[in-house]
């Protein structure tokens, strides 16, 4: 009896495990993601801290702003990402840049490179 | 780069295999010790590597030469020990027979085929999870990328600047946990020359596949095959300890540890007293559990308070000192270097954050309440089952009966009660969690029980009955029911048979 309610079990594990498709492999959602952050991570110095800003004011209230944000941490190791804009450098992240990029409307930044696919990177303007 | 790859686990494992053989018993060669040997060392060779790996870290000029060489010198020695050991004592290793003692010597009734097949055909879908995890989710889940590989990618990456991993910056990934798993894949990727996807996913394949196998080889020692059989097939066909080891968490290498700290304990009992090496290889088993997750720390303070009331009640100071100390040596190969981590490197921990509200959650007493709720409904939901598998258990154990000698035994009463403290310990750390209990129950608790199934399960089927001794009782009478004295005693606590003729 419990070897049967295993084998059910396995079964139902086969039936719920993605398959594979060959066309897919290297094109799953979080590394066509990283991919994005790719030239990013050249301009990018080797270590330190940057900031961070996306669409939503407070990093915490949407699930899937903290989702891209480790995202972008974890493509962008070893440099520390930190949510605000208290660093000299600044990364903005955005799904829609046009309405939500409130560093470029701020005259204490400029855009050091505008990455494509709302990927930005400013810099503290010189006083 | 492949081939590097598979060369750095190759090495890893090979330390691991004569580190185990070097202080496994003698007079125990035993068919299916050598499933034994091979499991327990995936985990003690990965975790042994990790270990060189982040002292590596820490030298000046870092160079790849420099790790393998120490690799290479590590294996050579312990190779060079095992030799001079069979050269010094030809007969303590060729002498045959064994000193294991099975419970009760039944094996007149053969292990059933179907039940082997099932465990084959069971294996299937648990391989095919790890094939698409790799080519679908090669990052890993959540946690994977958020904690444990981006920490790895930091040692990889960050040159001196590896101490970044444990910026107190981090806020919610878990800087402050133990990096046996991050410094294990990017040892991978430092002999493989790049971060290649397949590290991760091969680590937490052998993880998994050696719980089972341990699970399935330690009961085919201790109990019968048959026993071993089911328990594998149990915990194979598992969905949520599969689906969650493909994950890339570090809640299957936790759960392997206290695995194989229990397995080892029991084996242990059974060629008393001359087994000081079974202890050992516990002890650093313990210490490996602390150096994948925090709650291994609690495991490893749970093991020491439950060995110290058993051993003292039962054999007195003198023996549980000597006890210990074995049991101390071996959480000493990895504890000071647990300790140094804890004290210079990692922030403090969230958890340990006393403020005044965490004693005013000590006296609330719904927090107990719910708390308990939800302890009850993952311990008959846990697991992701088609059916809730825990109330089966319970009536296959009424059927079958319990082992009373396995009940007895010193190791199974030390691996109850340390899994029984190690719950006991999750529960007080969800009393006062700064977090919200709610949603901190709701996206821990799974995972927590996960950490303690693999053992758990190696404990039900080592207490339950085996297949073999029911089957045997049932085929020593004509009319299918025994009629002797020792089947008297070993009916089970539920029977639905017929009455015994008298």
């Amino acid at each position: 009896m419990l070897a049967l309610v295993s084998l059910t079990s396995s079964a139902s594990l086969l039936r719920d495990t993605e398959p594979i498709v060959r066309g897919k492999v290297g094109k799953d959602e979080i590394t066509l993601y990283l991919m994005r952050f790719e030239a990013l991570r050249r301009v990018l110095p080797a270590h330190g801290t940057v900031g961070y800003e996306t669409d939503s004011e407070d990093l915490q209230r949407d699930r899937r702003d903290v989702r891209r944000f480790y995202l972008a941490q974890y493509a962008l190791a070893p440099v520390i990402l930190v949510a605000g804009l208290d660093q000299d450098l600044v990364i903005g992240n955005y799904q829609d840049p046009g309405s939500n990029c409130r560093i470029c409307r701020s005259t204490s930044f400029v855009l050091v490179a505008d990455l494509g696919n709302g990927l930005m990177l400013f810099r503290k303007a010189a006083r | 780069m492949i081939f590097r790859l598979l060369l750095s686990i190759l090495l890893s494992l090979s330390t691991g295999l004569l580190l185990v053989c070097l202080l496994w018993p003698a007079r125990t060669q035993f068919n299916s010790s050598w499933l034994i040997k091979l499991s327990v060392a995936v985990g003690l060779g990965l975790g042994l590597s990790s270990e060189i790996h982040f002292l590596w870290l820490w030298k000046p000029t870092r160079s790849l030469g420099g790790l393998v060489l120490t690799d290479l010198a590590l294996l050579g020695s312990l190779a060079g020990a095992l030799f001079y050991l069979k050269i010094r004592f030809p007969k303590r290793r060729e002498q045959k027979p064994t000193r294991y003692v099975r419970a009760e010597p039944i094996q007149r009734v053969p292990t059933p085929w179907a039940l082997a097949a099932a465990f084959w055909v069971a294996l299937v879908p648990a391989i095919y999870a790890f094939l698409s995890s790799f080519y679908n989710h090669p990052h890993g889940q959540w946690d994977a990328w958020m904690a444990w590989n981006l920490r790895a990618r930091f040692f990889f990456r960050a040159g001196d600047h590896w101490r970044d991993a444990f910026s107190g910056l981090f806020l919610g990934a878990n800087p402050e946990y133990p990096v046996l798993l991050p410094s294990t894949v990017a040892r991978c990727w430092q002999y493989a020359g790049q971060e290649v996807e397949l590290a991760p996913v091969l680590v937490a394949a052998l993880f998994t596949f050696a719980s089972v196998a341990l699970t399935y080889s330690a009961l085919c020692v201790l109990r019968s095959k048959g026993q071993g059989l089911l328990a594998g097939l149990l915990l194979v066909a598992t969905p949520f300890f599969v689906q969650h080891g493909t994950s890339q968490y570090a809640d299957v290498p936790l759960g392997f540890f206290f695995l194989a700290s229990i397995v080892l304990l029991c084996l242990r009992d059974r060629i008393r007293p001359q087994a000081g090496g079974l202890l050992l290889l516990a002890g650093m088993a313990a210490g490996f559990a602390a150096w994948t997750k925090n709650e291994g720390l609690l495991f490893v303070v749970a093991l020491t308070l439950v060995t110290a009331a058993v051993l003292v009640a039962k054999d007195g100071t003198r023996a549980y000192a000597s006890h210990q100390l074995v049991l101390t040596v071996g959480l000493l190969v990895v504890l000071p270097i647990v300790l140094y981590f804890k004290l210079y490197l990692a922030p403090s921990d969230p958890m340990l954050a006393w403020e005044r509200s965490t004693l005013h959650k000590v006296i609330e007493w719904e927090r107990y309440w719910q708390i308990l709720k939800a302890f009850g409904r993952e311990s008959l939901r846990f697991g992701n089952w088609p059916l809730e598998v825990t109330p089966l258990l319970a009536f296959y154990a009424l059927l079958l009966g319990l082992s009373l000698e396995q009940s007895k035994k010193r190791s199974t009463i030390i691996s109850v009660g340390t899994l029984g403290l190690t719950l006991a310990g999750y529960f007080c750390v969800y009393l006062i969690t700064p977090d919200e209990l709610a949603r901190y129950l709701h996206s821990t608790l799974q995972r927590l029980v996960l950490q303690l199934w693999p053992s758990a399960v190696f404990l039900f089927f080592l207490l339950v009955r085996t297949p073999e001794e029911a089957l045997s009782e049932r085929s020593e009478s004509p009319s299918g029911q025994g009629a002797n004295d020792g089947w008297h005693k070993k009916r089970p606590l539920l029977d639905l048979r017929p009455p015994i003729p008298r």
